[in-house]
C-alpha cells in the first residue's frame, strides 16, 4: 500500500511539475480547492453542497469562490440525472485597450463580479473489470447580472462609470472519464477530458487525478487539469492543480 | 460897332494872356530852370500860387516841378492817349471744356464733376437765423443766429447754400475735400469772413447757372487763435471755382478772394471782385486761370488784382482789373520801410499768359500793370496794360519782370505815359512774325502777331 | 498508516491554505503612475485682481521713431472739453475751434478737425455713448465713467488716428454696449469700445468693459497696453481684446473672461509683443459650429489667439479655456519665448475640437522664462514646426498632461 500510494504520488509530482515548468511561460496556473457535503436523502437521490476557491496567475490572485448546490438522481443503473445551481463570485480580469496608435485607449480594472450558473446533466457509465467510463452531457447556463465598474479612460483622462450588461450563456460540456479501482491501494487514479462547447469549442480540459476516499465518508482528491483554450479565445491555457475533499453522509 | 471891336480884342488879349505856355510859371515865355525855381518858391512860402499847378491838378508840388523838367526834356506833356479800360460784365463765349477723366492726371482732382458727391447738405440762410438739413452723423453743423459752422469728418458732402443774411457766415473744419455751390446766396459777416474753409483739402465752389450769390466781410475781423481768416472767401485748400453763374465779392477787411494754396478759376463763371482794403485774388500757390469773365476793382493803396506767392496762368476767359490805390508805406522782412505800389497782377514766380483777355488799368501813382519776379511769357491772347498814373517814388510801368521777357504771340499792348510800358531786367525777347510793332518813345509798346 | 496519512492529508490542507492565502495579489498592471499623470492637477488660473507692482515706462523721445505717437506724454494736451454723462444728458464744457460737440440725450457726437484734443469723460448713463469722427490723435481720459449704450458701441472712434484712453489714477470706469447693435451707414461697430484707429491704454485706474452684443475692445489697427492700468473685460458672446494690427502689452494688469462659443480672450491678427504686466485670460465657451451652404465650420475657443508672430519677453500670461475644443494660446504662426512666464491650461472636452494647452503651428523656440502648459485630455503642447529649447534650462518635463520648461 505504502509502495502504490508512493509511488503514485511520485508519479504524479513528476508529472506535475514537469508540465507545469513547460507551460509556465506563456501558459497559466492556478489552484483549484473545493470541499463538497454530499448527503443521500433517498435511494438513488443525493443533494450536495459545494464551496470552491480558484486561483490564477501562477497562483497568486485569487479567481473564484463558488458556492453551489446541486441533486442528483438515478434513474437507471447505468444512468444518472443532475441538476444544479451555483453562484459565482469571480475576480474578472482588467481590460486595456488600445486606439489606432497604440496608445491606452481605456483600461477597466479587475473587478469582482457575480454569476449564477444553472445545469442539468445526463451521465451514463459502464463499467469494464475495474475501470469505469463514463460519459455526462451538462447543458449548463450562466448568467451575469448587469453591474457598474469603474473604467478608465485615457482620452478623457478620468474615471468613467461602465456599465457591464447583463448576459446568458449556454455551454454543453461532454465529459469523458476513466475511473480505476485499484484493490490494494486505496489510491484511484482517474482522468477525463472534457469538451465545452457554445458557438465553438471553448475550452478542453484534460484531468489526471487520484482519488483517495476513507471510510466511505471521506473523500479525497488531488488532480491535474489542463485547459487548452480554443481556437476562438486569446485566453491562456492553464495548468490547475486541484484538491477537493467531499463529506458524504 | 466899335463896342464890339473892342470886346473882340480884350476877349483876345485875354485869350493870348491864357494862352500862356504850360510850364512858363514866371510868364517870361519861356520854360526854363527859373521856372523851376519860382516853383519851388511858391513851394516854400507856401504860398498856393495856381500859377505854380502846372500839371492843374490843384496843388502845388513836386509834381508840378517834375512836369517842368519833363517839358524841358521832352518838349511836352505826354499827349499819349491810352486805350479806353474799364469793367466788362457782358457774356463771353468760350470753348467747351474736356474734363480730364485719367485718375492719374495731375489736375484730375481739379474738376469738380470727377467726384460722386454723396451727401447733400442744404443750409438756407433767412435773416437772423440759417436751416440745415441733410447732414449725417459724421457732420455736425452748428448754427448761432446766422452763423453756421460744419465739422465734418465725412467724404464727398456737398453742401449747398441758399438765402440772405446781414450777419451771418459760413465756416468749414473738415480733413477732406468738399463742395459749396452757391444757389442764390447773400452773406454779409460784419465781423469777418463770409465764408471760411479751415479744410486744407479741395475746395469746390461751384455757382449754380442762372443765381447771383453776394459775399461781404467786415471792417474788421475778429480772429480765431491759430486760424488764418485772410479774406471775405477764404480757404486753406485750393479754390476750384466752376460753376455758369455769378458771384460778387465786397470786401472791406481784408481780401475778396484769399487761398493757401492755389486758384483755378474755369470757364463760364463770373466773378466781380470788389475791396476797399486788399487784393482782389490772394494766392500762396498759383492762380490759374482758364475762364470765365473777371471784373476787379481794387481800391486800397498798394493792393493788387491777383497777388500770388507762386506761378499766374492765364489761357481763357476775359479778365478786367482796375486798381485806384497808390503806394502804401510797409516794414519789409528786414525791418526796413519800404514802399509798394498798386499791381493790376502780381506773381512772385513766372507768369505765362497763352489765351483769353486781359485788361489792366491801373489810375494811381507808382502803379504797375504787371509785375512779375521771375519770366514772364507772352504767347497769345489780348493782353491790354495801362497805367495812368505818376512817379511818386517809382515810375508807373505797364509791365515789369525782374528777369526775361519773352513775347511771341496774340496782341500785346502796356502804356505808361508817365512811366515805362515794358520794363525788363532780364532779357527781352520778341519773337519774329508779328504783324505790327510800335513803340512811343518808351510809353507805349505794342506788338501784334 | 492512519496517523500517517492524516499527516499527509493535514500537510495538504495547510499547503492548500497557504496557496489559499497567498493569492493576494492582485494581478492588474500597475497603472498608477500613469494614472497619475494623467490625473494631475493643473495650475490654477483664476482672474488676479491683485495689484502689480512695474516699473514705469519711459516715453520714446525720438520723434523719428515709429512708436513716438503711441506715448500720449508726446502731444500737447492743452485744448480740453470736458464731456460730463449726466444720466439722461450730456454737459459739455469747453470749447476748441474745429472741435464740434452734439448731444442727443446722453449720446456724445464729437467732429475733431483740431489736431490732439483731450475729452474728459466723466458721469454715469445708461443710455449714452461717445462717437467721434475726424482723422486727428485724441485723448479720452476716462475719469469716472460709467456708459452703458443699450442700442450700441459705448465709445466709438471712426478716425483713423491714434486714440490715448487714459485711465484716470483711483478712478473706476465701466462701458458697456448693448446686445442689439444698431448699425449706422456703413460705419464699423465692432466692441463695446471700438476705434479704428490704434488704441493705446495708460494711466494708474480702472476699467471694466462688459459686452452682451459684441466684443469687448476692438481696434481696426493695433492696440498697445501701457504699465499701470487695470482692464477687465467680460464678452458673452463675442472676443474680449481683438486687434487688426497686433498687440502690445508692455504692461498693465488685464484680465479677460468670455463665455461665448469660438470667442477667443485676447486676439491678434497682427504680431503679438508681449513685455510685461499680468494677463490672464479664460475663456469657458465651447466649439462654435456654424453652417453655411451646406459647410459645416468649426471655431474653437481660446484664452489667447495669435496669427502672427508672438514674442514674449516679460510678464505673466496665464490663459485658461474649459470649453470643448478650448485652447489656451492658439498661435498661427511661430512663437519666440525669450522670458516672462506663460501657464496654459485646457480643461476642455474633445467632442468636436481637441483642446491644447498650447497649439503651435508655426515654430516654437524658447530661451528664458518659465513655460507652463496643461492639457486634461491630450497632449500639452502641439508645436506643426520645428521647437528649439535653449540650453542652460533649471527644469525640463514632459509628462502626459503637462509640459514644464523652466529656466
Amino acid at each position: 500500500m505504502a509502495r502504490c500510494k508512493r509511488k503514485r504520488l511520485i508519479l504524479l509530482v513528476l508529472l506535475f511539475t514537469a508540465l507545469m515548468s513547460q507551460g509556465l511561460q506563456a501558459d497559466d496556473s492556478g489552484l483549484i480547492l473545493s470541499a463538497e457535503a454530499s448527503r443521500k436523502i433517498r435511494k438513488g437521490l443525493n443533494a450536495g453542497f459545494e464551496v470552491e476557491f480558484r486561483s490564477r496567475n501562477d497562483f497568486r490572485t485569487a479567481e473564484r469562490v463558488s458556492l453551489g448546490a446541486s441533486v442528483s438522481y438515478k434513474l437507471l443503473p447505468w444512468l444518472k440525472a443532475s441538476g444544479g445551481y451555483n453562484l459565482l463570485i469571480e475576480n474578472n480580469r482588467e481590460e486595456i485597450t488600445y486606439n489606432d496608435d497604440l496608445s491606452y485607449n481605456n483600461w477597466r480594472p479587475s473587478y469582482w463580479g457575480l454569476r449564477h450558473r444553472f445545469n442539468v446533466s445526463l451521465t451514463a457509465s459502464y463499467k469494464v473489470r475495474r475501470v469505469e467510463f463514463s460519459l455526462r452531457e451538462r447543458w449548463q447556463y450562466t448568467y451575469r447580472p448587469e453591474k457598474m465598474i469603474d473604467n478608465f479612460d485615457f482620452d478623457e483622462a478620468e474615471w468613467e462609470d461602465h456599465k457591464v450588461r447583463g448576459k446568458g450563456k449556454n455551454v454543453l460540456r461532454s465529459r469523458l472519464q476513466a475511473e480505476w479501482d485499484i484493490p490494494r491501494c486505496k489510491f484511484d487514479p482517474f482522468a477525463s477530458v472534457e469538451f465545452h462547447h457554445s458557438k465553438h469549442l471553448d475550452k478542453t480540459r484534460f484531468i489526471v487525478g487520484v482519488d483517495h476516499t476513507i471510510k466511505k465518508t471521506h473523500d479525497f482528491k488531488l488532480y491535474y487539469r489542463y485547459q487548452l483554450t480554443g481556437s476562438h479565445s486569446s485566453d491562456p491555457n492553464i495548468h490547475m492543480l486541484g484538491l477537493g475533499y467531499t463529506y458524504k453522509f | 460897332m466899335k463896342k464890339l471891336f473892342i470886346a473882340i480884342v480884350v476877349l483876345m488879349t485875354g485869350f493870348t494872356a491864357n494862352a500862356a505856355i504850360i510850364g512858363d510859371v514866371n510868364n517870361d515865355g519861356e520854360v526854363n530852370i527859373s521856372d523851376i525855381n519860382a516853383v519851388i518858391d511858391i513851394i516854400l512860402r507856401d504860398n498856393s500860387d495856381p500859377s505854380g499847378d502846372v500839371n492843374r491838378d490843384g496843388e502845388v508840388n513836386i509834381s508840378d516841378i517834375n512836369l517842368i523838367i519833363d517839358i524841358l526834356l521832352g518838349g511836352g506833356p505826354s499827349t499819349l492817349t491810352p486805350k479806353d479800360i474799364s469793367l466788362d460784365f457782358s457774356p463771353l463765349e468760350e470753348p467747351g471744356e474736356t474734363i480730364p477723366d485719367d485718375e492719374d492726371a495731375l489736375d484730375y482732382g481739379d474738376y469738380v464733376e470727377n467726384t460722386v458727391w454723396a451727401t447733400t447738405v442744404r443750409i438756407n440762410f433767412d435773416g437772423e437765423t440759417a436751416t440745415v438739413t441733410g447732414n449725417p452723423s459724421s457732420v455736425i453743423v452748428n448754427v448761432d443766429g446766422a452763423h453756421v459752422t460744419c465739422t465734418s469728418a465725412a467724404k464727398r458732402v456737398r453742401y449747398i447754400v441758399s438765402g440772405t443774411t446781414s450777419n451771418g457766415s459760413l465756416k468749414f473744419y473738415s480733413d477732406k475735400k468738399f463742395q459749396l455751390q452757391l444757389n442764390g446766396v447773400d452773406i454779409t459777416n460784419p465781423n469777418g469772413a463770409a465764408v471760411n474753409n479751415q479744410c486744407g483739402k479741395s475746395f469746390y465752389v461751384v455757382i449754380n447757372e442762372g443765381t447771383e450769390n453776394t459775399l461781404r466781410d467786415g471792417a474788421t475781423y475778429s480772429m480765431v487763435e491759430n486760424e488764418d481768416q485772410k479774406g471775405a472767401l477764404f480757404s486753406e485748400g485750393q479754390i476750384l471755382v466752376s460753376g455758369k453763374g455769378t458771384l460778387n465779392i465786397y470786401s472791406q477787411g481784408k481780401h475778396c478772394m484769399a487761398s493757401d494754396d492755389y486758384v483755378f478759376v474755369r470757364p463760364g463763371c463770373n466773378l466781380y471782385l470788389n475791396s476797399t482794403s486788399g487784393h482782389g485774388i490772394k494766392a500762396k500757390d498759383y492762380v490759374y486761370i482758364k475762364g470765365g469773365v473777371i471784373n476787379m476793382e481794387i481800391a486800397a493803396d498798394g493792393a493788387k488784382g491777383i497777388n500770388c506767392d507762386s506761378l499766374v496762368n492765364i489761357t481763357g476767359g476775359r479778365t478786367t482789373i482796375i486798381t485806384s490805390g497808390t503806394s502804401k508805406w510797409e516794414t519789409d522782412s528786414l525791418g526796413e520801410l519800404v514802399s509798394t505800389g498798386c499791381a493790376g497782377v502780381k506773381a512772385d514766380y513766372n507768369m505765362t499768359m497763352t489765351g483769353g483777355t486781359l485788361n489792366i488799368k491801373c489810375t494811381g501813382d507808382d502803379a504797375k500793370g504787371i509785375n512779375v519776379a521771375q519770366p514772364f511769357v507772352f504767347g497769345g491772347g489780348e493782353l491790354n496794360v495801362v497805367c495812368t498814373g505818376n512817379q511818386v517814388n517809382v515810375a508807373p510801368k505797364g509791365v515789369k519782370c525782374d528777369t526775361d521777357c519773352t513775347i511771341r504771340g496774340g496782341s500785346f499792348y502796356s502804356c505808361a505815359p508817365n512811366g515805362k510800358a515794358l520794363d525788363v531786367e532780364g532779357t527781352l525777347t520778341i519773337a519774329e512774325g508779328y504783324t505790327s510793332l510800335s513803340n512811343d518813345d518808351e510809353r507805349l509798346l505794342e506788338v501784334v502777331y | 498508516m492512519e496517523s500517517k496519512m492524516k499527516k499527509i492529508y493535514f500537510g495538504l490542507v495547510v499547503l492548500a491554505l497557504g496557496l489559499v492565502l497567498s493569492s493576494c495579489e492582485k494581478d492588474d498592471t500597475d497603472f498608477s503612475d500613469i494614472i497619475a499623470e494623467y490625473q494631475v492637477e493643473p495650475a490654477e488660473v483664476e482672474l488676479d485682481f491683485s495689484a502689480l507692482s512695474e516699473i514705469p515706462d519711459v516715453p520714446v523721445t525720438d520723434e523719428n521713431d515709429s512708436a513716438y505717437n503711441d506715448y500720449v506724454e508726446n502731444s500737447p494736451w492743452n485744448k480740453v472739453i470736458n464731456i460730463d454723462l449726466n444720466g439722461e444728458n450730456a454737459v459739455i464744457t469747453g470749447t476748441v475751434p474745429g472741435v464740434m460737440v452734439q448731444t442727443d440725450g446722453a449720446h456724445v457726437t464729437v467732429v475733431n478737425m483740431s489736431g490732439p484734443v483731450k475729452f474728459v469723460v466723466s458721469g454715469q448713463t445708461s443710455n449714452g455713448s461717445l462717437k467721434i469722427y475726424g482723422d486727428k490723435r485724441f485723448q479720452i481720459l476716462l475719469n469716472g465713467a460709467e456708459i452703458t449704450n443699450p442700442n450700441g458701441a459705448a465709445i466709438n472712434n471712426q478716425g483713423s488716428k491714434s486714440l490715448y484712453v487714459v485711465v484716470a489714477d483711483g478712478t473706476v470706469n465701466r462701458l458697456q454696449d448693448g446686445a442689439n447693435y444698431v448699425m449706422v451707414d456703413e460705419e464699423d461697430q465692432k466692441s463695446a469700445l471700438f476705434s479704428e484707429g490704434q488704441i493705446i491704454f495708460s494711466g494708474h485706474g480702472e476699467l471694466a468693459v462688459n459686452a452682451v452684443g459684441r466684443a469687448g475692445i476692438r481696434s481696426d489697427d493695433y492696440i498697445r497696453i501701457r504699465p499701470g492700468v487695470k482692464i477687465y473685460v467680460n464678452s458673452t458672446a463675442l472676443d474680449g481684446i481683438r486687434a487688426n494690427d497686433g498687440i502690445i502689452i508692455d504692461g498693465g494688469v488685464i484680465n479677460v473672461e468670455t463665455t461665448g462659443d469660438g470667442a477667443k480672450g485676447l486676439r491678434s491678427e497682427g504680431p503679438m509683443t508681449v513685455n510685461g504686466g499680468r494677463v490672464t485670460a479664460i475663456s469657458y465657451g465651447d466649439t462654435r459650429i456654424t453652417t453655411e451652404d451646406e459647410i459645416i465650420d468649426t471655431t474653437a475657443c481660446a484664452a489667447l489667439a495669435c496669427d502672427t508672430l508672438l514674442t514674449v519677453t516679460n510678464g505673466t500670461l496665464r490663459l485658461r479655456a474649459t470649453g470643448d475644443g478650448g485652447k489656451g494660446l492658439n498661435a498661427k504662426q511661430n512663437v519666440d519665448f525669450k522670458g516672462g512666464a506663460l501657464v496654459a491650461v485646457a480643461e476642455g472636452t474633445k467632442k468636436i475640437k481637441k483642446p491644447k494647452g498650447v497649439k503651435i503651428d508655426g515654430n516654437f523656440s524658447i530661451s528664458g522664462g518659465y513655460f507652463y502648459s496643461y492639457s486634461r485630455r491630450s497632449d500639452p503642447m502641439e508645436v506643426e514646426g520645428t521647437t528649439s529649447v535653449a540650453t542652460g534650462y533649471k527644469t525640463y518635463e514632459k509628462k502626459a498632461k503637462v509640459l514644464l520648461i523652466e529656466y
